[in-house]
């Protein structure tokens, strides 16, 4: 009887969470046209597709990736300045694998900048990303310079979640300088495309 | 919407510093050898992570010593199949706990065989092993096991200096260990190589011009100048190679074009000898590359013959292969070199940052085989160089003779 007592609360508390969450009825939805200040934070989590596209800066030009379609996912904190400036931080990592099944690892940490549109209920985030990428591939690890630049579509779904998508463009000038061990004819340019679908909370 | 939020900073700088603590770096860039990379065909089962330790072929079959001892037959240009690896037997009936790192292939008394060293598990208990390459899941045979004051059987070489001969290097059950080479001409009886338990480190190699016999230990090169003689204490020579503080030798090779006695060691140097053994040049240090100074561990040698000549490539230890270059036309003060990797699968292979512990050129391998390259069919036109590694399974050369090398893992 006991346990039949405090499964129940258990269950209504879990109800009563999501309901406050996500369940708004079209009735109780309220007409939320966001207005953004400084120190309004954001939180989003993104998954998608991880596309590499060229490779370049070597002496054979431009060459195809020689890599397969992977996975990336990233999580990024950011902060609003004005309301439509936003900067913060990204954390991210993505997949893909070579010809013989060796996976490549990116790892990439950026300090983000975005200027956001807004035409409610959505909003058109246009970003710049830039920072170091971790590189691995097998046991050879390196640190890259980064840069991403992107934008975005999110659908305002209430005063604390929107969804969208992401498409942005890295871009990983991957440089080895006269002293380290591969030497600088081994520098290449590394070009990927990463399409993401985004949740977005503020608070 | 405003909330103090602290970001985990301390367990991100942490993670930060631990993943750059752990940067290893290769000789070559990553996204440049991922643009070079081209598939490597797997068409064989042996396991992708085995270390191999020793490969040889007799009776048109391939064993190598993996821990585990496999087997296949060659491939069958006239039935085009290929043939897959099959676990040999081990010595204790129904027990595959004995291991092996250390065979060679010989034609003695009871015709072509193959020879291993199997040791237990335990290490109490070790011998020199015959199979018969007809019946490679028969139990192998006994034919040595370690005499009184040895303590364990190590290695078997092989080498003809005119009379076909195995090899067994022991160490002693003196503290510290002692290193003694046993000899056969049979496969039967093994004779004490006297003298040679004054090494007081193992014996890694042995090389010969066709008369006499060089030993090679991890200190020393000793010498046998008219041909393994068992009574006889094999000399050492008074200019034996000038190795270098903390440096071990590592491998030896006779380079009969050039009639020169070649000697690697772990620390960048090749050394080369004229006369077998008398006289030696000293090659500089090898760097791993023009913009790292780190001095390359060779390993174990190898002549390719490719194109009407022979090639004398060298194993190293994380590095993958080094060609030293054409017999007849280099000393040890030539500057190694990487394969070609142009046009060639070498470096996305994993290959070339592999330790190489075994080298085997099959003599006579046939040509005309159809292959299935990265470029799609093809026939197969070459000598095959086979490429033990330490855990990164065994490789094999799958060219044409003009052309740069492709690989296959089997």
């Amino acid at each position: 009887m006991r346990h039949n007592h405090v499964r129940r609360i258990l269950v209504a508390v879990l109800i009563l969470i999501a309901a406050t969450a996500f369940a708004q009825s079209p009735e109780d939805e309220e007409i939320f046209v966001p207005t953004y200040s400084l120190g309004d934070q954001t939180l989003s989590i993104n998954l998608g597709l991880f596309v590499p596209l060229f490779i370049t800066g070597g002496p054979d030009g431009i060459t195809g990736p020689n890599l397969t379609v992977g996975g990336v996912g990233s999580i990024a904190w950011g902060s609003h300045i004005t309301n439509e400036f936003k900067v913060g931080v990204e954390v991210g990592g993505s997949f893909s694998f070579t010809p013989n099944r060796r996976a490549l690892f990116l790892v990439p940490i950026t300090a983000e900048s975005s200027y956001v549109f807004q035409a409610y209920p959505f909003e058109f985030p246009v970003t710049l990303g830039l920072g170091m990428s971790f590189a691995r591939l097998e046991e050879d690890l390196k640190l890259d310079p980064f840069i991403r630049p992107g934008g975005g579509a999110y659908w305002n779904y209430s005063s604390q979640w929107a969804f969208g998508a992401n498409v942005r463009y890295w871009i990983i000038p991957q440089i080895y300088s006269e002293r380290s061990v591969a030497g600088p004819s081994e520098s290449r340019i590394g070009n990927f495309l990463e399409i993401s679908l985004s949740a977005l909370y503020r608070f | 919407m405003h909330t103090n939020v602290k970001p985990a900073l301390p367990v991100v700088l942490a993670l930060f510093v631990l993943t750059i603590a752990a940067c290893t770096q290769h000789p070559f860039g990553i996204f440049a050898s991922i643009q070079r990379e081209r598939k490597i065909p797997l068409d064989r089962n042996l396991g992708k992570e085995l270390t191999v330790g020793a490969l040889a072929k007799a009776g048109g079959t391939y064993f190598a010593a993996t821990g585990a001892l496999y087997y296949r037959e060659q491939d069958d240009p006239a039935t085009g199949t290929r043939p897959l690896w099959g676990a040999a037997a081990a010595p204790a009936a129904g027990d595959q706990s004995y291991r092996t790192m250390s065979l060679v292939a010989a034609d003695l008394d009871a015709g072509e065989r193959v020879y291993a060293v199997f040791v237990s598990p335990d290490a109490t208990d070790s011998g020199v092993y015959e199979i018969n390459p007809a019946s490679p899941t028969d139990p192998p045979q006994s034919i040595f096991t370690p005499p009184g004051g040895v303590l364990r059987i190590n290695n078997v070489f092989t080498i003809n200096d005119g009379t076909q001969w195995l090899l067994a290097s022991a160490a002693t059950t003196d503290e510290p260990a002692r290193h003694r080479l046993y000899a056969s001409s049979d496969g039967e009886t093994f004779g004490f190589l006297e003298g040679t338990e004054l090494a007081n480190a193992t014996w890694v190699g042995v090389a010969t011009n066709g008369t006499a016999v060089a030993y090679l230990s991890t200190t020393g090169l000793w010498r046998h100048p008219a041909g393994i003689t068992p009574g006889t204490p094999p000399e050492i020579p008074l200019a034996i190679p000038p190795r270098g503080s903390g440096a071990i030798f590592t491998g030896i090779f006779y380079d009969e074009v050039g009639d020169l006695l070649w000697v690697a060691d772990n620390r960048g140097h090749l050394y080369t000898s004229d006369d077998f053994g008398d006289t030696w040049v000293k090659g500089p240090e090898n760097p791993v590359s023009t913009s790292n100074d780190t001095a390359i561990p060779f390993t174990v040698f190898a002549g390719v013959p490719r194109g009407g000549q022979t090639i004398i490539i060298v194993g190293t230890g994380g590095y993958g292969l080094r060609v030293v270059g054409v017999a007849g036309e280099v000393d040890a003060n030539t500057p190694v070199s990487p394969p070609q990797v142009t046009g060639s699968n070498y470096q996305g292979s994993g290959l070339a940052s592999s330790a190489i512990v075994s080298l085997f050129v099959d003599p006579d391998a046939v040509s005309g085989f159809p292959v299935e390259t990265a470029d799609g069919p093809a026939r197969w036109d070459g000598h095959l160089l086979f490429v033990g590694t330490v855990q990164k399974g065994l490789w094999r050369t799958l060219s044409s003779v003009s052309g740069p090398y492709q690989w296959v893992r089997e």
